[in-house]
């Protein structure tokens, strides 16, 4: 039961603060509660690192002879990293709450960012496609929730619904993999997936990793885009990310090698690319997630799932830290330069052993794009974190302790997770890969950091325009044009027209005066085509 | 005493009683839910063949009664059908505490009882046809209640379901010869195509499903949902009984690739339609037809999990379609209409209703974590055992249905942010609550309610082939 603890303390302390805020709005320790069941949560995972794997059943579905799987969660090495990174996430987003008070507190997305917590904390646990799809639902359908009651306007409302229904998507891809699974006589576990169907699940995974459509409805407010709006974003994320380093080596069709690794590396090239370009972190956060989760996707491509997980990771852990950071100060640079050594790819950094999931051998070109992706991530991070935010010292002494604690707990939680897979960690990786981005990084911020801090500011956000602007811009915007899917969705639209006519047409003459004739006349038909099917 | 008497004559006299009584709508729903509950609880622990003593007097109670030369026969592998059908009716009747509802629902509902109890006993077993028509006639006042003008879907209803008698009973004459062990090939391909002809008018199958769309647009949603779940109900009852009854039937593999043919074209045609409609009203209406062919596909499996599947379908069903229903009549007296240009942003006044209703369409589409998913997956599964194709396109089907249910959440989402508007009863979010709750509980839980499911409907006519 102890693996229900974490999921427990972040859903109960939810439900408490909302109780508590229905029968007595005047309540002030709504955070504290929010803040200590999002700690016993993140204490409870870390903790069980030393008592790994566990698993559990939730339920026995019977008729067990109609019923092939039932709903479990497993503790294993690969799922206590994801639960670790989102229990984190959850843990910091409110403790950071505290410097975005100042816009309005916010009972109700405290409590959204705990239960999605909670929810996303079950899917990256779930022990099967089963337990998997479940809990990608109930996170869909919270999420849905959530947004539908934030938004406004006929678009956004749209856009809500046209997320939801890709992800929604995934979830039918990943049900057709154990359809299909089934059909081959295999029960669908993530430790034996039949040939053919692993690249569905790839599909449906990529299909909710959060990207697609690119722009997500956020109100402008930063409560909703740096809180919850995190949450949203980097959580349904995470409940993707884990089922890629479970599973098998060979999940691609070899024929199809070569289409999927170009389309993953001009994805992750493109996401990288914007990134850098992006006015601010929040406006990147897409691009980020979609370059990042190329990357995991490679490493799956590849044939080495379990490098993913170092991505990935960095995606949720390093990504976090910088969307959260709203109030700055110049003293809060070690905490986000920690964020940067996170994803750097240094030698005995968190994400060294990603780059065995990326390099080839024998040496091949695609390797050097590998080499830009990642220093583009980090001119853009270094960028973005070096933007003017909300001043901290200008804010109560007590929130200038407890939001770079806030912020801190991502980057040591990052560096715990490096120390405990410390028997392969000390494997330096690729060390000439490693080493020329550790170059260009310990350059780049020396560089950065030696400068006053209006140069700084002119010259970071100078460069991609002087540079980059001419040339690629209008390159990425008709690639961003082109992902954001506007075209696909009208001609979707166009296609879902055509056929409604063309529907309304055949069910106004059944319906109308002559239905219960042209009925007739269609059953004449069905069986003369029946009959011509039967003896050609 | 025969027991049939109890469970064939005191729903219909309970009936007869309430006609008396003039409105109080509640106090008949709670009456007959009353009844109805009691006798499925009567039908569970009483006897069907024993002595009882009181005191001195000794009655013999017989598991037949005979009228007219016919038998009506309560055997004790059928009190499981007649448990399912007095409390899927019982469920219907306590929703009427949050809807409002034509006076005479209840009374011709317990009337519709009686006759689908007495469709499920009767011997020789083709005169079910009589007593479902029989039941389409006492359900047609429900629909189309006195001083009002009767619509096009009404008459449709009527004449389709009465189209299917002569077929039926013409293939019970047909039968006579088959059962005698004479028949020829050709005999039993005609009777075979009789009564594939009959059942395809009282399942509404395509081209014959145009009625239940018109019915649920033209009259209320409750009650043509009670209309549409009993029929399918009865019906699907009595053509698996039937099938496992005569053996050149269920011995016959073109009868289950034409149940598998026409399972999936229903699923298609339920769902495709059902994603370009602007009514949800209709759209409920095509997502009962998609749940029949569901129902076919089961029963086209020709195995024993096939059996299970096709009776465990009918649990999420009625709690799917009865949600969705009691959500669409607190629409449509809140706002008027169900047609999408009327019904634009009545999420944002009315959330949890919507909430409801999102829930109730999503467990019908089989989406994991609701009801509906558990039972679907088995089906798929067992489906593409057999064949992939076979799966692929139920499932296309419901990603259809899906699309329709998320072009209808648009809808009723567009809009700004307004404050929860007045109008719903605290017995409407309470029904609704416990409808959701259900919903998810038996999504994530079905253990909890399936075995148990299956033991009662265990009397289901076995099909192999």
């Amino acid at each position: 039961m102890l693996v229900l603890l974490p999921v427990a303390f972040l859903i109960v302390s939810a439900l408490a603060i909302l109780i508590i805020h229905w029968l007595r709005p005047e309540f002030i320790g709504s955070w504290l509660i929010a803040a200590v069941g999002a700690f016993l949560s993140w204490a409870v995972i870390l903790f069980l690192r030393f008592r790994l794997p566990q698993q559990i059943s939730l339920a026995v579905w019977q008729p067990v002879e109609l019923f092939t799987s039932s709903p479990a969660l497993v503790f294993d090495r690969v799922s206590w990293l994801y639960a670790l990174s989102v229990a984190t996430l959850a843990f910091a987003v409110i403790l950071t709450a505290t410097a975005r008070g100042q816009y309005q507190t916010n009972v109700s997305a405290w409590a959204g960012s705990l239960i999605l917590g909670g929810l996303g904390l079950l899917a990256v646990l779930a022990a099967n496609p089963l337990t998997l799809v479940i809990t990608w639902a109930a996170l869909d359908l919270a999420e849905l929730a959530i947004m539908l009651g934030s938004v406004e306007g006929e678009e956004l409302g749209q856009r809500t619904v046209l997320a939801f229904a890709a992800r929604v998507t995934g979830i039918f891809f990943i049900l057709w993999a154990i359809i299909s699974s089934r059909a081959q006589g295999v029960n669908l576990e993530f430790s034996s997936v039949p040939s053919g169907v692993g690249f569905f699940i790839l599909l449906g995974a990529g299909l909710r990793l959060g990207v697609l459509p690119l722009h997500l409805p956020f109100p402008a407010e930063p409560r909703m885009r740096r809180g919850l709006g995190n949450i949203l974003r980097l959580i349904p994320a995470a409940s993707s990310l884990v089922i890629l380093a479970r599973l098998p080596e060979a999940v691609v069709p070899q024929a199809w090698m070569p289409y999927v690794m170009v389309l993953l590396v001009f994805t992750a090239v493109y996401g990288a690319a914007m990134w850098a370009l992006a006015t601010d972190e929040l406006n990147g956060r897409p691009y980020w997630i979609i370059s990042l989760a190329a990357l995991a996707l490679i490493c799956v491509v590849r044939g080495d799932p379990g490098a993913s997980a170092a991505w990935g990771t960095a995606l949720l852990l390093s990504g976090g830290l910088l969307f959260l950071y709203s109030a700055r100060d110049r003293r809060l640079g070690v905490i986000w330069l920690l964020g940067v050594w996170g994803f750097s790819g240094i030698p005995f950094s968190p994400v060294a052993n990603g780059w065995r999931g990326l390099w080839a051998v024998p040496f091949s070109g695609l390797n050097l794009v590998f080499l830009v992706v990642l220093p583009l991530l980090l001119f853009g991070y270094i960028k973005h974190a070096l933007l003017p935010g909300d001043p901290l010292f200008a804010m109560e002494r007590w929130i200038q302790t407890i939001y770079p604690l806030g912020l801190l707990v991502l980057p040591v939680t990052h560096l715990a997770i490096a120390v405990s897979n410390w028997s392969r960690q000390v494997d330096p990786g690729i060390w000439w890969a490693g080493g020329v981005l550790s170059s260009l990084l310990t350059v780049a911020t020396l560089w950065v950091w030696r400068m006053p801090d209006s140069r700084v500011q002119r010259i970071l956000s100078d460069p991609s325009r002087k540079l980059l602007e001419p040339v690629f811009l209008p390159i990425l915007n008709w690639i961003t044009a082109f992902l954001g899917l506007e075209w696909l969705y009208r001609w979707l639209w166009a296609i879902f027209r055509l056929v409604g006519k063309l529907v309304s047409v055949i069910t106004m003459v059944i319906e109308g005066d002559g239905g219960v004739l042209w009925a007739l006349v269609f059953l004449a038909l069905l069986i003369s085509l029946i009959r011509v099917g039967a003896n050609p | 005493m025969s027991a049939p008497i109890l469970w064939i004559f005191a729903p219909l006299a309970a009936g007869l009683a309430m006609l008396s009584i003039p409105r109080r709508t509640h106090l008949k729903a709670v009456l007959g839910t009353g009844i109805l509950v009691l006798l499925a609880w009567a039908t569970w622990i009483l006897p069907t063949v024993d002595t009882v003593s009181i005191g001195s007097l000794s009655i013999g109670i017989s598991d037949t009664l005979n009228i007219l030369g016919r038998k009506f026969i309560l055997s004790a592998g059928d009190r499981g059908l007649v448990i399912l059908i007095d409390l899927i009716t019982a469920f219907w009747f306590t929703g009427t505490l949050a809807v409002k509802v034509n006076r005479m629902f209840i009374p011709l509902g317990l009337g519709i009882v009686s006759a689908e109890v007495a469709a499920l006993m009767v011997d020789p077993f083709l005169y079910a046809a009589l007593l479902i028509e029989l039941a389409v006639l006492i359900a047609i006042p429900i629909l189309a209640p006195m001083g009002k003008p009767i619509g096009r879907g009404v008459i449709r209803f009527l004449i389709f379901q009465t189209l299917a008698l002569p077929f039926i009973l013409f293939t019970g004459w047909m039968l006579t010869g088959v059962e005698a062990g004479t028949a020829d090939p050709a005999l039993i391909l005609r009777a075979g195509t009789l009564l594939g002809l009959g059942f395809a008018f009282l399942l509404a199958i395509f081209p014959f499903h145009t009625w239940i769309p018109l019915v649920a647009e033209e009259n209320h949603p409750y009650e043509a949902g009670f209309v549409f779940m009993m029929q399918s109900t009865v019906v699907l009852l009595f053509g698996v009984n039937l099938m496992s009854r005569y053996s050149w039937l269920n011995s016959s593999a073109d009868v289950y690739a034409i149940l598998r043919l026409v399972g999936a074209l229903m699923v298609v045609i339920g769902g495709l339609s059902a994603a370009f409609e602007n009514h949800l009203g209709r759209m409920m209406g095509y997502a009962v037809i998609a749940e029949t062919g569901f129902s076919l596909l089961a029963a086209s499996l020709g195995t024993q999990s096939g059996t299970e599947i096709f009776s465990l379908l009918f649990l999420p069903r009625v709690l799917g379609f009865g949600v969705w229903a009691i959500t669409l009549s607190i629409l449509r007296s809140l706002v008027g209409s169900l047609h999408f240009s009327t019904i634009q942003g009545a999420g944002r006044k009315y959330p949890l209703v919507v909430v409801g209703l999102v829930l109730a369409q999503l467990s019908i589409v089989g989406l994991p974590l609701l009801a509906g998913f558990p039972v679907k997956l088995a089906l798929f599964e067992a489906l593409a055992s057999q064949s992939s194709q076979a799966a692929l396109w139920p499932l296309l089907g419901s990603a259809f249905l899906l699309t329709g249910v998320l072009h209808s959440l648009g809808v009723l989402t567009i809009g700004k942010q307004r404050k929860f508007a007045a109008g719903v009863s605290r017995m409407q979010y309470l029904l609704l609550g416990a409808g959701g709750l259900a919903l998810l509980v038996i999504g994530i839980q079905p253990q909890t309610v399936y075995p148990a499911l299956n033991i009662l409907l265990s009397s289901i006519g076995q099909l192999a082939h």
